[in-house]
């Protein structure tokens, strides 16, 4: 049988000059314990990448269902 | 200047020369036999014999004190065999070196030819590690390689050489080899455009092969042996010598049911019980041997499809498929090639030496292996990045790059640095996994703007073997890993 999981890379090349911009790759779910303010409902639009706000969301607590459902307790 | 290649081979070796002056090309085999030297080394109290000599003498000494054989040492390469020989311990380099000295004395005898540098063909799927023990080997017998080339990319040189002498001739074909020896399979797609040729697809199968096919004989005749006698099966395990002639027997039998439908497999006092020897004595016949392999020959079939699909490359739009290697020769493989590809199968007039033969062209030409394909590392926003094009020249030289990268996640204590080679050009789709290389790295949440530097070296060695070191800026551990199977064209420097 053909797996259906693979490693992903969490690696980045180093562009000089470009290290305040290194925070657009860093995974939407772990952002807020690096950059506390980004995930700050005031500001998630202007920092975070569209990728970053869905894996942000993606284990946000419902507060319908009190579980990390993405929005999928609705459906 | 002349050329030399060597095909180091499993079952059987031998080597090449093209002649600079006439651009000829002869494989240097046994003059009283006209076929390659078999890869057997007969350890004697007084000395060592390679060659035809060892081979035949396996049936009467293997048994006899003082005596010891050994057979396809080319399979142990890189693997950290150590052969115990009238109480000196020998690596199977040491072993290949006996090799080495013999092919290059008999050149030198036989065919007047000084081995002094040569281009050594290895099979695809030979590790840095067997390749560096072969370098070893071969330098120690006072042979140096020039570079290693696979097999089957050597096999389609002296093919195209020998055939119009014009590589550009053959623009736009594309090459299928089906090398199945003693030891490995090797599949290989090799395209030609602008007269230079490329692999487009490899596979390999290592250890389905000759060999295996003679254990699948031997395990079948002795349980033949266990059932007639009555014997428990654990009672009958043959060992040291007779295990030898046992396999020598085997393959002998396995390669008359090449050209004949029936043989017997007969092994003398090849068991004692009670005081009295009995003899191994059974008939095989050819549907039997091929019921033995068919899950081995299906394995090999399988390797096609999946180089030709790799490759995007469909049956009919295979020019010319080339068989080389004794276990091509068996009829069920035969067939099968004929079905899927009928006239387009060609029958190699050389195909004892051709990949010498297309080694020595390289050594003569001093064509300089290319990367077909580029290098590159998926990044992680899944975009990859090239470190090295299509067509760099694979030499020390030049070849090393130096990359910076950060870590996006280091919750895990673990950056993956995952290293890819595109098949297709602009298909970034295309593009595999080589390898995976894991780098430790701090789990400490970072400072932000500081995300933790992981510095990479990559470089291409001598053997054709991609290197890659990293370490991260916190944990100096370096990790390493090799990739020895990337494709590779040809060119002159």
């Amino acid at each position: 049988m053909e797996p259906n999981l693979t490693v992903t890379s969490n690696l980045m090349i180093v562009v000089e000059g470009q290290d305040d911009r290194e925070y657009r790759y860093v995974p939407g779910d772990y952002i807020g314990q690096i950059y506390p303010n980004f995930i700050d409902s005031r500001n998630i639009d202007k920092y975070l990448t569209k990728k970053q706000i869905i894996e942000f969301r993606q284990y946000l607590i419902c507060h319908k269902c009190h579980k990390p459902c993405a929005g999928t307790c609705d459906l | 200047m002349n050329g030399i290649g060597i095909d180091f081979g499993t079952t059987n070796s031998v080597v090449a020369i093209c002649e600079g002056r006439t651009g000829r090309t002869r494989g240097l085999t046994d003059p009283d036999s006209n076929l390659p030297h078999p890869s057997v080394v007969w350890f004697r109290g007084d000395g060592v014999e390679v060659g035809r000599r060892a081979k035949h003498q396996i049936q009467g000494f293997a048994e006899v004190p003082g005596n010891f054989f050994v057979r396809s040492v080319k399979r142990e390469l890189g693997k950290g065999k150590r052969y115990g020989i009238f109480g000196e311990e020998k690596a199977a380099s040491d072993v290949a070196a006996e090799i080495f000295r013999f092919l290059k004395n008999r050149a030198k005898r036989d065919h007047k030819v000084d081995v002094e540098a040569a281009v050594v063909t290895v099979p695809v799927h030979f590790d840095g590690r067997a390749r560096r023990e072969l370098r070893k080997a071969a330098a120690d017998a006072g042979v140096h390689i020039k570079t290693f080339i696979h097999e089957p990319f050597a096999a389609v040189v002296g093919y195209c050489k020998n055939a119009r002498q014009d590589i550009t001739s053959f623009d736009g074909s594309r090459i299928l080899v089906f090398d199945w020896g003693g030891g490995t399979l090797d599949v290989t797609l090799v395209q030609i455009q602008g007269g230079l040729l490329a692999e487009v697809g490899t596979g390999a199968l290592d250890d389905i092969a000759g060999d295996r096919f003679d254990a699948r004989v031997g395990g079948h005749v002795v349980s033949r042996f266990v059932e007639t006698h009555g014997f428990r099966t654990e009672l009958v395990t043959p060992q040291g010598g007779t295990r030898a002639r046992l396999w020598e027997e085997c393959e002998r039998g396995k390669i008359v049911l090449s050209s004949r439908l029936q043989t017997k497999v007969q092994v003398a006092q090849f068991f004692r019980r009670g005081g009295r020897d009995l003899d191994l004595d059974e008939s095989m016949d050819r549907s039997g041997f091929e019921k033995l392999i068919r899950q081995d020959v299906d394995a090999a079939f399988h390797i096609v499809d999946k180089v030709l699909n790799e490759a995007r490359v469909s049956e009919p739009e295979v020019t010319r498929v080339l068989l080389i290697g004794g276990s091509s020769r068996i009829p069920v493989v035969r067939q099968e090639m004929e079905k899927r590809f009928g006239a387009r199968l060609v029958e190699v007039a050389n195909a004892d030496t051709i990949i010498a033969e297309g080694a020595a062209i390289v050594a003569q030409e001093d064509l300089c292996p290319f990367l077909q394909r580029p290098v590159q590392i998926r990044l992680a926003d899944e975009t990859l990045y090239t470190v090295y094009e299509a067509g760099t020249l694979a030499i020390p030289d030049g070849s090393q790059k130096n990359l910076t990268l950060f870590c996006t996640d280091n919750r895990d204590g673990v950056a993956h640095l995952v290293i890819a080679e595109r098949l297709r050009p602009g298909d970034p789709s295309s593009a595999i996994t080589k390898e995976i290389v894991d780098i430790g790295v701090s789990a400490k949440l970072p400072a932000p703007y500081e995300h933790e530097r992981v510095y990479v070296t990559l470089a291409i060695d001598q053997d054709l073997v991609l290197e890659v070191k990293a370490h991260s800026a916190t944990q100096r551990k370096v990790a390493t890993a090799e990739i020895h199977d990337l494709a590779f064209g040809l060119r002159a420097r």
